[in-house]
């Protein structure tokens, strides 16, 4: 096993419980956490894919990667808004679809 | 492939478990702040799994932006969707009692999350050991300006990318604006002195080592991102021991600076195709001049959306909220 492999696996681990964390939960915060960590992971295996040849990094992937993060945080930082703004108006801190209260 | 440097060791073996025991337990622990700390902590852990992959310039961007200004926002937002606040604020609607759905619920998921997490897992076993973009990107870097690949590609090669990232930037603290949230800086005899004074020493520090990092952009790790996150760090702790909104005249300033990155990138984009070239492409003499100059920008308006997005109060807030 070589080391792109290896964290090629533990990407895929990670958006496995990511995806896990964001349909389980019903916190917006919850949510919002767990799509991070299904971010990070998929960052992890372009990372991973890019560290695959003998002679250095690909850094085309990298780019890519660094790009990603800084949309993520702008993605975190409107939809943590978003929930701030949801509670503001109704106390609440989940969507009733997610409560499974109907008509909300 | 079998190389030294490639091998895989105790250290990987430690590093990759931590990480998705840490995801395990961050996405399933009881406690909300709980959570947020471990995530932090994840962050790190994933700037130095960059760190063990060559990936300086990720890890450095991680550990500012992905463990440092996410962390902020997040704790923040903690504190917000916490305290009640107003009349409607601490009615517990009916069925939220826990963060989570059932646990039946959730163990029904579980089969669906393995079966999604099988297919990269898939994919990645069966990839080809193709070498991908190094060696073209290698052979054209003299052209780019720069020496560092990753910058010639984020500045040069993908110009595009970078260009529509700032875009997304500035649309997303435009939207954080928009979306008018109820004015939540601490008061302003908040903060001892203490902070003020480790304020006043480390922010000029920040900003020296977000110039530092954007000039070494162009040959080693680090650039316009890692800089701009370094001097949101700087902005951050700078709302906080302050507590206040730029005055009317630093409105327009504000402003211009957020829109700065992509004004100048456009700009010079425009400027190539009036010069005969294709869009956003700039070689040989000029283009180290060109891209530190949309560096600086894009440093500017990365570390100004950043604050944006972390204080979530357009400069026009307490305009609107004072009695």
């Amino acid at each position: 096993v070589t080391p792109s492999l290896f964290y090629g696996l533990v990407a895929a681990a990670t958006f496995g419980l990511g995806l896990h964390g964001v349909l389980a939960a019903r916190h917006f915060l919850r949510k919002i956490l767990a799509l991070n960590v299904m971010g990070s992971s998929v960052f992890l295996a372009f990372v991973a894919v890019a560290a695959r040849g003998p002679a250095g990094p690909d850094p085309v992937p990298q780019a890519m990667v660094l790009t990603g993060i800084v949309v993520t945080v702008a993605v975190t930082g409107v939809a943590l808004g978003l929930a701030r703004r949801r509670f503001a108006d109704s106390g609440e801190t989940s969507l009733p679809e997610d409560r499974g209260v109907k008509d909300g | 492939v079998e190389e030294a440097a490639l091998a895989l060791s105790v250290f990987d073996a430690v590093l990759g478990l931590t990480l998705v025991g840490f995801a395990a337990v961050l996405l399933n622990t009881g406690d909300r702040f709980e959570a947020i700390v471990l995530f932090i902590v994840f962050g790190l852990l994933m700037a130095l799994t960059w760190g063990r992959l060559d990936a300086v310039d990720i890890a450095i961007a991680e550990a500012a932006i992905g463990a440092g200004l996410t962390g902020a926002m997040l704790l923040n937002a903690h504190s917000h969707l916490q305290s009640p606040r107003g009349g409607t604020a601490g009615r517990v609607a009916e069925g939220e009692g826990s963060d989570h759905r059932s646990g039946r619920a959730r163990a029904a998921l579980i089969p669906l999350a393995l079966a999604v997490g099988a297919v990269p897992a898939w994919a990645l076993h069966t990839a080809s050991g193709d070498a991908g973009l190094r060696e073209p990107v290698l052979r054209h870097l003299a052209e780019s300006g720069v020496e560092n690949p990753v910058t010639a590609v984020l500045m040069s090669f993908r110009a595009y990318d970078t260009l529509l990232e700032m875009a997304i930037l500035l649309c997303g603290a435009t939207a954080v604006w928009a979306l008018r949230l109820p004015l939540s800086l601490p008061p302003r005899t908040g903060p001892g002195p203490v902070l003020q004074t480790a304020v006043r020493v480390l922010v000029p520090i920040t900003v020296l080592v977000a110039g530092y990092l954007l000039w070494l952009g162009a040959h080693a790790p680090g650039g316009a991102f890692q800089a701009g996150a370094v001097l949101a760090g700087a902005g951050v702790l700078w709302l906080l021991a302050e507590s206040r909104l730029p005055r009317r005249g630093g409105r327009l300033a504000l402003r211009l600076g957020l829109s700065a990155g992509v004004l100048l990138f456009a700009a010079v984009g425009l400027t190539t195709v009036a010069l005969g070239e294709p869009f956003l492409t700039y070689r040989g003499e000029r283009a180290h001049a060109l891209i530190l100059t949309i560096e600086i920008a894009a440093t500017l308006a990365i570390g100004l959306a950043l604050v944006a997005l972390f204080s979530g109060h357009s400069p026009d807030a307490d305009r609107r909220e004072s009695p």
